[in-house]
């Protein structure tokens, strides 16, 4: 079995994704596709204007994650090679906040693997954003986190969740994780 | 400044001590037949000299009372918002769950109520149930609802 290759990053703020380099990276002769996924930042949520996305992570988890994600999806499809970019800090409107490549021999795979992944980020890596408004920011919950939540096992809990979000008025948050 | 790791093993805790820059580690899967590093900033360190120098570090355990251990709180998003604190120490009896810190911490931090129904805890980076027993220098760490990607 040859050596597994999996590059993943987390950016801290103020440094672009250049989706180039992760392409490059997981490229290779012997694979007959490159599957990627860029999330981008979007400019209204529920007919609010978005001004900017601000994410933090709880960093040496989320590469512990992303690890394990790669490795869920190696056990489920064959694949050449995998990278993961997150980015941290402000995301501004139409820029890319995670991006993921994978390379496969065939394209079945890397396609099913690349949408395993994002949707696994999404469940799962201690990465949070806050959305910002005109009039307001908001920390956002992924649906699949909550979802998973509620699986009998994950935890031990009885209590249902306390609602989808927080509203926080004005931009009081200057602190950095 | 990026944190990148290229299928390392793991690393003690980031941000890196030393503070900038990156440590590419090349695959260690299998037995290491070579480690290389990579400058990418303004520092240069070798990743497992860094390991050895923490572990003798922290080998010197000062003496406590065994009646109590001691752990590191870690607040994110919303939780540090809630307690106004990124991290703080906290001394809890021996034999405490994370549960029970939990439960201390929202003695301290009422705020802390508004999403005691939808977070989850992390001990030692790695989701863990409440019902866990912390030792003596764990790292606990509030996770509300996620929102990467």
């Amino acid at each position: 079995m040859a050596d597994e290759r999996n590059l993943i990053e987390i950016l801290e703020e103020n440094n672009p994704i250049n989706i180039i380099k992760y392409i490059n990276y997981v490229h290779s002769p012997q694979c007959g596709a490159i599957a990627t996924f860029s999330g981008t930042t979007r400019d209204t949520f529920e007919g609010k204007t978005v001004l900017e996305l601000r994410y933090e992570a709880y960093v040496p988890m989320a590469v512990r994650c992303i690890k394990s994600i790669c490795s869920s999806a190696r056990s489920s499809w064959n694949l050449n090679s995998i990278a993961v970019a997150h980015r941290l800090g402000p995301v501004s409107v139409g820029d890319i906040s995670v991006f993921i490549a994978v390379s496969s021999v065939h394209r079945a795979d890397g396609l099913d693997a690349c949408k395993f992944i994002i949707d696994e980020v999404k469940a799962s890596v201690p990465i949070w954003k806050k959305e910002v408004y005109t009039n307001g920011e908001v920390w956002k919950e992924n649906s699949e986190f909550l979802e998973r939540m509620e699986e009998p096992g994950i935890q031990d809990r009885t209590r249902a969740c306390c609602g989808r979000k927080v509203k926080v008025e004005d931009a009081l948050d200057t602190k950095r994780c | 400044m990026v944190w990148e790791y290229e299928d390392t093993p793991r690393c003690n805790s980031g941000p890196y001590p030393w503070g900038v820059g990156v440590v590419s580690v090349s695959d260690t899967r299998r037995t290491p037949t070579r480690r290389r590093l990579e400058r990418v900033g303004n520092s240069i360190m070798d990743v497992e000299e860094h390991e050895s120098i923490t572990e003798n570090l922290e080998s010197k355990v000062d003496e406590k009372d065994n009646k109590s251990v001691e752990i590191k709180v870690l607040f994110f998003a919303r939780a540090r918002d809630l307690t106004g604190m990124t991290d703080m120490l906290l001394m809890v009896s021996t034999g405490s769950t994370a549960r029970d810190c939990l439960n201390n911490l929202l003695v301290k931090f009422s705020g802390l109520s508004e999403i005691r129904g939808c977070m989850v805890v992390d001990l030692n980076e790695e989701y863990t149930p409440e019902n866990t027993v912390v030792k003596d220098r764990d790292e606990l760490a509030i996770i509300p609802p996620i929102s990467g990607g």
